[in-house]
């Protein structure tokens, strides 16, 4: 099994998902390392915190041209929470900055009358009459996975989107373009649902 | 739709796991890190974890001293990492957080979120600073609280001291200030098993917007529903009843979910 990057930011407890991917027998390289980064077929951007304090992170530490390198060398990239914001092209959260551009789109505030952030368990349905993004493989339409956020990605392309959740609204719950992928719930404490996706990812033929 | 969270709270003491009454008798129950194996295998949806030993700095040093410090003995902090390699829901660590830098020290060991009290009562900044650092999600924070003829009013120092403060003034004020949750316990109810104070939970809910978990007080399954259902409460944890019934996390879905409550299968 190849190895997977983690990316650190230096925004969030990469513990836990260096931890998931180890129970799932992956071995795994932290770092902010712009040249492992921009070489590594397998690479996962966790984060949490706000969308402008990542997007600096990622210019200061030149992770954002490492990472659209990887990108245009076929990497499979998979963003968690704010990381998986990250990969849009700009988000208003902390005041406007501009996002990895990987999916086109934009992160603003759940549009919602309910408590924010959203906080807990909530399912995720597959978008009808598209396939299922191969990181679901196994797990059925409607699980529930592990949300902590009050911003969501919102999307140009509807072929982009591969899972919807609802909280009093329906906001965009996961992203797929080519082998960039992004979730916005937390597949590393999402239990036996998120650890079968992190398998998935880990599974992705690098060929 | 978002379920309703039910989460077991393991209390731990000198290095063991302990039940409590009123916030004053503990008692031993069991392996601080087996509980939280076997846990987190059930169908709970997240684990907290609070350190109610005396803080070893309570007991020893002095502020000017030059004598640094390093491990100590009953340290939930350096179990943390084995418990948390096994640890595949989330994870909130609270007891005895003073600073950002006991905060950062949790996150990094393997805490998913930290839960502050009595420091962020003293000093409301802490809320501020440390969830512009870490993040609002990963801040929590608890609530201790008793019924006085005026309403319930705000206890800190685990459970010692009475601030004058009432519960709605103070919710206001952590959620000004960048917090993720509110953990609202009642001492009255702690270990007494007669049921969580709905009344308590009902004014915590009107007085913030953000996320509120419920404590204390829960000895039956239908505790955990009435809750819910008389106040919409977001999460309703417990500790005792998950350490003495088996299965605990079944029955009480069960009954949630019987009384018309969405929850995680």
């Amino acid at each position: 099994m190849e190895t997977i990057v983690v990316v650190d930011l230096g925004l969030s407890n990469v513990k836990s998902v260096k931890n998931a991917l180890h129970h799932l027998g992956y071995a795994v390289v932290v770092t902010n390392n712009q040249n492992t980064v921009a070489s590594s077929p397998k690479i996962i951007l966790p984060g949490v915190g706000s969308f402008a304090q990542g997007a600096a992170r990622l210019k200061d530490l030149g992770l954002d041209k490492a990472i659209n390198s990887a990108a245009n060398s076929s990497a499979h990239i998979l963003g968690i929470c704010l990381g998986m914001q990250l990969l849009a092209s700009s988000g208003s959260e902390g005041g406007k900055s501009e996002g990895l551009g990987l999916i086109d789109g934009s992160v603003d505030q759940l549009n919602t009358q309910a408590r924010l952030p959203h906080v807990g368990w909530n399912s995720v349905e597959y978008p009808r009459n598209t396939q299922v993004c191969p990181l679901y493989n196994g797990i059925p339409s409607n699980s529930d996975f592990y949300f902590t956020h009050s911003f969501a990605i919102t999307c140009s392309l509807s072929q982009c989107i591969t899972g919807l959740c609802d909280y009093n609204g329906t906001f965009i719950a996961s992203v797929a373009k080519g082998r960039t992928y992004g979730v916005q719930f937390h597949p590393e404490k999402s239990q036996k649902h998120g650890l079968t996706m992190l398998k998935n990812f880990g599974e992705l033929s690098t060929c | 739709m978002l379920k309703t969270r039910v989460i077991p709270v393991l209390l731990y003491k000198d290095n063991q796991l302990v039940r409590s009454e009123n916030f004053s008798s503990h008692s031993y129950i069991g392996d601080a890190l087996h509980e939280v194996i076997r846990l987190s295998q059930w169908g709970v949806d997240e684990l907290i974890y609070l350190d109610i030993s005396s803080s070893y700095s309570d007991c020893f040093a002095r502020s000017d001293s030059k004598h640094k410090l390093t491990s100590e003995p009953s340290d939930l902090v350096s179990i943390l990492p084995a418990v948390s390699k096994h640890c595949f829901i989330p994870l909130t660590v609270g007891g005895n957080i003073r600073n950002v830098d006991d905060i950062q020290r949790r996150l990094m060991a393997g805490a998913d979120k930290v839960s502050i009290n009595s420091a962020a009562f003293k000093n409301p900044d802490f809320i501020t600073r440390a969830s512009a650092l870490f993040g609002s999600q990963c801040i929590v924070v608890a609530v201790d609280a008793i019924v006085t003829d005026c309403g319930f009013e705000v206890v800190i120092d685990k459970g010692k001291t009475k601030t004058g403060t009432m519960l709605a003034d103070w919710c206001n004020e952590i959620e000004s200030r960048g917090a993720g949750e509110i953990l609202i316990q009642s001492i009255d109810r702690d270990g007494t098993g007669i049921g969580y104070d709905v009344n308590m939970i009902e004014r915590a809910m009107q007085s913030t917007s953000l996320p509120v978990i419920a404590l204390g007080g829960a000895g039956k399954y239908s505790d955990f529903s009435e809750a819910v259902n008389q106040t919409d409460v977001s999460a309703v944890a417990a500790a005792n009843i998950f350490h003495f019934k088996e299965m605990a996390d079944r029955h009480i879905k069960r009954e949630m979910l019987n009384s018309g409550i969405l929850v995680r299968a």
